[in-house]
């Protein structure tokens, strides 16, 4: 497969950063691109910088006087105001520059979208994107701005598109969910650890959509200690045939890495493997259905070292075509071991003997995928008599 | 929380008089299953869909419509109807709607209907009391059965800054311990668990990773 892709990136997107021991470090950011740079993947030219997002545009997906309050909170963190807009909290303190910092990372994701759109680009990756919890007025999650429904109001107003959006990050894609719940314009798919285990408690089965949205919303909540054959074989039973159904002009992926088995936050068992054959499938889909379209951003990922750059550089390679051998430099060993808390990996994917199984695996994956079937169902009868 | 807060006070109501064939026709547009018979305002009977379904020819063997049309509402009501005041708390709507199978409690005040609570109602209420339409984690935990115990947890989440959704404590399957469920509002509620447990108490949900290995 062939095209051309696009990392968005710039130092400055660290500076998301909510504050010391917050399991969100943006340091995954910099040892990501570290690892890429090592395994020699990624070129000077590859890299497109991210433009910062206008008021305008933040607009598209937020409240005014949301904005203005995380405006107001980014010079003085201790408001008390805060706390109604859900900012304030262990997980989401305000920080210094937050509103500029937010912004860059909703520009991060717009800009990787005017690269395809504009056609300077087949596929763009934005890792740093992926903040899909945050609601129109609430920060939620981590997350303070939605670059993912920024960017999808946006690119939809401009080029008259129809998206479709694949979020397999561990928990719930909420926010882009609610977005777009009435909207049939925009069809989401979220895979993740099931609302009773798991933050934010929603994305049951039964949350299809609304009103002309009917249908247009596929949720798959999945059993904890999902493994890798489940979790893929799920997504094989429902991503292609509504692809094809729905026919995208552009395909958008939240590429979240806290369901590897490391990952400390949630209880989904997947292996780095996983976080090649995801991308992997979505590639293909966007060249058979998408024009090739196809915009990846990050998501959750709290195991910096051990999963998440291995799980981008993953990704990254997909979306470039270029194949990775199995072993990690030893200069990035070095480097990243002074400050990692844990034996940085020594090789790409994690060995066999690693991996986890659970006795009740072969209940989990059943259940996992009688959900997913059911999930398919109910919108492949909308799409198929309307489209 | 009592009835008045969550009742429906536009009753779509019935006279005696009319024929059964109405009732059917006003349950059908209204998309509801009860309808309270009232003369001026005062209740003196109730139907459901149940007695007009008894009432209604089966669908196989084809339909008499001159009967429905010409058979009263008063005729086939039920005249001793439960009912329960505004005031009255929810639990004892959801009491007597468990207790009488019933589907809905007309709400009367000074003999006069002043509004209905169905069973939908009180589950919806129930629905947003645990806080499921917010975001938020659950974490569901063992407790002795003893003063001080809520007190203690909430403490621990409060040094943690999380806000508390919701929080039902009951009876535990025990006689020594209360189960208490919260939904916080928090992603991260690992320190939280820590903690709590720190403190010798249960962690009965989320349920703790199962095998055992380095991390």
């Amino acid at each position: 497969m062939s095209g051309k892709a696009v990392f968005v990136y710039h130092p400055d997107l660290e500076k998301y950063y909510f504050k010391p021991e917050h399991p969100f470090n943006p340091t995954r950011l910099r040892i990501t691109v570290s690892l890429l740079q090592e395994l020699g993947l990624l070129k000077e030219n590859d890299i497109v910088t991210p433009r910062l997002a206008s008021m305008e545009e933040l607009l598209l997906a937020h409240d005014q006087d949301y904005i203005r309050a995380v405006e107001k909170l980014s010079n003085n963190c201790f408001e008390e105001e805060g706390l109604f807009f859900g900012i304030g909290t262990e997980d989401n303190p305000a920080f210094s520059d937050m509103h500029w910092a937010s912004s860059l990372v909703v520009g991060a994701t717009l800009t990787a979208g005017e690269e395809i759109m504009e056609g300077r680009a087949d596929h763009a990756v934005s890792i740093a994107g992926g903040l899909h919890h945050a609601g129109r007025r609430q920060a939620s999650g981590f997350c303070i701005y939605n670059d993912i429904n920024v960017a999808i109001r946006y690119l939809c107003h401009k080029y008259h598109i129809r998206v479709f959006y694949i979020d397999t990050d561990a928990h719930h894609g909420d926010g882009v969910q609610w977005e777009f719940y009435e909207d049939p314009n925009v069809l989401t798919v979220s895979f993740h650890e099931s609302g009773r285990f798991l933050f934010p408690g929603t994305g049951w089965l039964n949350e299809r959509g609304k009103k002309e949205g009917y249908g247009y919303c596929v949720n798959v909540p999945l059993e904890p200690f999902t493994d890798d054959n489940s979790f893929l074989e799920c997504f094989r039973e429902v991503v292609p045939p509504l692809i094809e159904a729905f026919q995208p002009d552009l395909i958008i992926s939240q590429n979240g890495c806290d369901g590897h088995f490391y990952d400390s936050l949630t209880h989904i068992n997947l292996s780095i493997s996983a976080f090649q054959e995801i991308p992997r499938l979505v590639h293909q889909l966007a060249h058979a259905f998408s024009g090739g379209k196809w915009l990846a951003v990050g998501g959750g990922g709290y195991d910096p070292f051990r999963v998440v750059a291995r799980a981008w550089v993953l990704l990254w390679a997909e979306a470039a075509g270029l194949n990775v051998k199995g072993n990690i430099p030893l200069s990035w060993q070095k480097k990243w071991q002074k400050i990692s808390p844990c034996t940085v990996p020594q090789t790409l994917f994690d060995s066999p003997e690693v991996s986890l199984s659970v006795p009740r695996c072969q209940e989990i994956a059943e259940k996992n995928f009688r959900a997913a079937s059911q999930a398919v169902q109910d919108t492949l009868i909308v799409l198929n008599k309307y489209i | 929380m009592i009835v008045e807060n969550i009742m429906n006070s536009k009753v779509i109501t019935v006279h005696p008089d009319n024929s059964v064939a109405q009732a059917i026709d006003l349950m059908r547009d209204n998309n509801i299953r009860h309808l309270p018979v009232t003369t001026e305002g005062n209740l003196i009977g109730i139907i459901s869909d149940r007695d007009m379904r008894s009432v209604s020819p089966s669908i196989l063997t084809g339909d008499e419509p001159e009967l429905l049309i010409n058979t009263k509402v008063k005729d086939i009501m039920q005249k001793q109807v439960i009912t329960v005041h505004p005031l009255d708390f929810l639990e004892e709507a959801a009491r007597l709607i468990y207790e009488y199978k019933v589907g809905c409690l007309p709400v009367v005040s000074q003999e006069r209907v002043v509004g209905i609570i169905t069973e939908a109602d009180v589950l919806r209420s129930m629905v947003e009391w645990v806080g499921l339409l917010q975001p938020g984690a659950h974490l569901e935990l063992e407790l002795p059965n003893r003063p001080g115990m809520l007190a203690s947890v909430a403490g621990i989440v409060q040094r943690h800054g999380v806000n508390i959704i919701s929080a039902l404590l009951f009876p535990g399957k025990m006689d020594n311990t209360q189960t208490l469920i919260l939904r916080l509002k928090a992603l991260d509620i690992r320190m939280i668990i820590k903690d709590i447990e720190a403190e010798g108490h249960k962690v009965l949900w989320p349920l703790q990773r199962e095998p055992d290995y380095e991390r």
